[in-house]
């Protein structure tokens, strides 16, 4: 049962540290300690005596009954989790559930908890049909959480551990060898993808807000764009390990250098098409088109002059970082020195040459090092 | 076949592999070593998967460091542990290395059905045991038109069935021109292929025996 625990309840939590952190947060860090107890007792009071506010109530903790039941169903389905059915599934029926039930309410607990204080105070002022409410909704929500985990053992389904939509897509479509890393940000790194977009589109967004006040000036929109590249700095370094753990077999491949720089080149282009279709809604409206286009091309040689310098042997995070902020701060030198066009010629040719003549020479990294 | 020519390899600073002269006929030969001795470092510089010092020439005349895309298209090769982006199924997989060495004298579902392959390829390779990964890296290896094929520790989770198959294939391939540079650590003689050399890898080098 350890390994089970292990496996559910500690992953569970160590996988949603830092949601519980945000939660924590919320719910007990914006309020000042002696108003503590009276926020929630206005919030469970609020629940208690308000409809509305109940079914906002029951629909934040089924969209966290939800996650519980993706977490187990995904881990369920995951190939080296697989010995699962070969334990939990051999036991008798009413043992397994009891299992089951035991996982969901470890990681359903916070709502329990909460459901609980808030049945102690409904109880002692005479609430008793909201309390009803929520203990049958939370009840209905485990025994379903319960049965789903116990068919799945019954039925198990390793297939299912790839999403319904990229199931469909595989059926209809072959994937070019320039998505397949924009594919495994999205699939298996969403959070470190998501989390980067979020903080690219806020620095868009305060760029554009800043640049509503004066006039247009390209200089101020390529500030906002170079650091959006430095926010996806650290998706450029992980495509390295992408690579060498995945795509060692490209090399292999008879692909003219040429064409692998192209292939490189789209892969930058649809990482960063989000940003794009943003920066060309807010460049069209004041009419810059050619500053779009050199801000697309800008970003695109820069992604690609990062990836390139890491094909040198041995390029760790700390050099890597060195390297990200100085060609930050030569560009954005030239870009105030009004030196944009001969910036971008020297990023283009700078790629070209590093790309050119590392790939040959690059040496991927080892498993047991990509691990580490 | 295959020639080196003061070939070295270095990790670091540190001497890994060193075949001052060394040319082998078309066959098929036997790597030997033990463990860490250098046999997959070897077969990974001849596949083109990292750089090394000196020369490798393909049948005489092609050169992996001055011609690496002619080199690459006539050299296949399957690595003990195969590893694949998790999302792409094993079709995603043949397309690509079909659209890049080109299609070979095997169709696809021929080389799929004798492996014991052809049921699972249209489902992404995350849900793969190691055992049918290891015969979709085997199928990809035979696919196109290589003169060589590095197999590295082929015989490592596969099913007797599937073992036999692979044997019967690298006859028929070698029949038709095509040499194999095998690392294994089971007797390869034994198991009914006619070897036409074994080399041994030790002491930073390797020979034939």
């Amino acid at each position: 049962m350890k390994a089970l625990h292990s496996m559910f309840i500690h992953r569970y939590y160590v996988r949603n540290t830092a949601f519980f952190l945000v939660v924590f947060y919320l719910l007990f860090g914006t309020v000042q300690g002696g108003g503590l107890p009276r926020f929630h007792y206005g919030i469970i009071k609020g629940f208690l005596t308000s409809y509305d506010f109940l079914l906002m109530m029951l629909a934040i903790w089924g969209a966290y009954a939800l996650k519980c039941v993706s977490f187990v169903l995904k881990t369920m389905a995951l190939p080296h989790y697989a010995l699962v059915y070969e334990t939990w599934g051999v036991l008798p029926l009413a043992r397994q559930r009891r299992i089951a039930a035991w996982i969901q309410v470890s990681i359903y607990a916070p709502v329990l908890v909460y459901n609980g204080v808030a049945a102690v105070i409904a109880l002692r002022e005479g609430y008793i049909l909201p309390v009803i409410i929520t203990g049958v909704f939370n009840m209905v929500v485990c025994l379903v959480a319960v049965l789903l985990y116990s068919r799945r053992l019954l039925h198990a389904d390793l297939e299912a551990a790839t999403p319904r939509w990229l199931r469909w897509l595989n059926g209809h479509w072959r994937k070019p060898s320039w998505l397949y890393y924009p594919f495994e940000l999205v699939i298996r790194q969403p959070r470190m993808v998501w989390t980067t977009k979020a903080a690219s589109f806020a620095i868009l967004m305060l760029t554009f807000h800043f640049m509503e006040d004066a006039r247009f000036d390209p200089r101020a929109l390529m500030l906002g764009v170079l650091v959006m590249v430095l926010l996806h700095s650290i998706i450029i370094f992980r495509y390295r390990y992408f690579e060498d753990l995945y795509l060692t077999f490209m090399r292999n491949l008879p692909i003219p250098i040429a064409r692998r720089y192209g292939q490189l080149w789209l892969t930058y282009a649809v990482l960063l098409l989000p940003e794009f279709i943003l920066l060309g809604v807010h460049t069209a409206r004041v009419g810059a088109f050619l500053d779009m286009w050199m801000v697309v091309s800008y970003s695109i040689a820069l992604c690609m002059l990062l990836h390139s310098l890491l094909l040198y042997p041995r390029l760790g995070e700390e050099g890597y970082t060195r390297w990200v902020f100085g060609i930050f701060f030569i560009v954005l030198f030239m870009v105030l020195g009004h030196q944009t066009l001969c910036c971008l010629v020297l990023l283009l040719v700078a790629t070209i040459l590093v790309f050119v003549r590392q790939f040959p020479r690059y040496e991927p990294l080892m498993e047991e090092e990509i691990k580490e | 076949m295959i020639s080196f020519n003061q070939v070295e390899k270095y990790y670091g600073d540190t001497l890994a592999l060193s075949i001052p002269q060394l040319t082998l006929e078309a066959g098929i030969y036997w790597i030997q070593g033990e463990n860490g001795a250098g046999k997959t470092t070897c077969l990974k510089m001849l596949a083109g998967l990292l750089p090394f010092k000196g020369q490798v020439l393909l049948d005489d005349h092609i050169d992996s460091r001055k011609a690496p895309i002619a080199y690459r298209k006539k050299v296949n090769y399957a690595v003990a542990e195969p590893l694949y982006p998790e999302f792409l199924t094993g079709h995603e997989l043949i397309q690509l290395y079909l659209d890049t060495k080109g299609p070979g004298p095997y169709a696809v579902e021929e080389l799929a059905r004798t492996l014991g392959a052809g049921s699972y390829l249209q489902t992404p390779v995350g849900t793969y045991s190691s055992g049918m990964l290891k015969k979709l890296s085997l199928l990809l290896a035979f696919l196109g038109n290589p003169s060589l094929i590095l197999l590295d520790e082929p015989l490592i989770t596969l099913d007797v069935a599937t073992v036999a198959a692979m044997y019967g294939l690298i006859s028929r391939m070698h029949a038709t021109g095509v040499s194999f540079m095998i690392t294994t650590h089971q007797a390869l003689s034994e198991e009914g292929l006619l070897l036409t050399g074994t080399l041994q890898v030790a002491h930073k080098t390797m020979v034939r025996l």
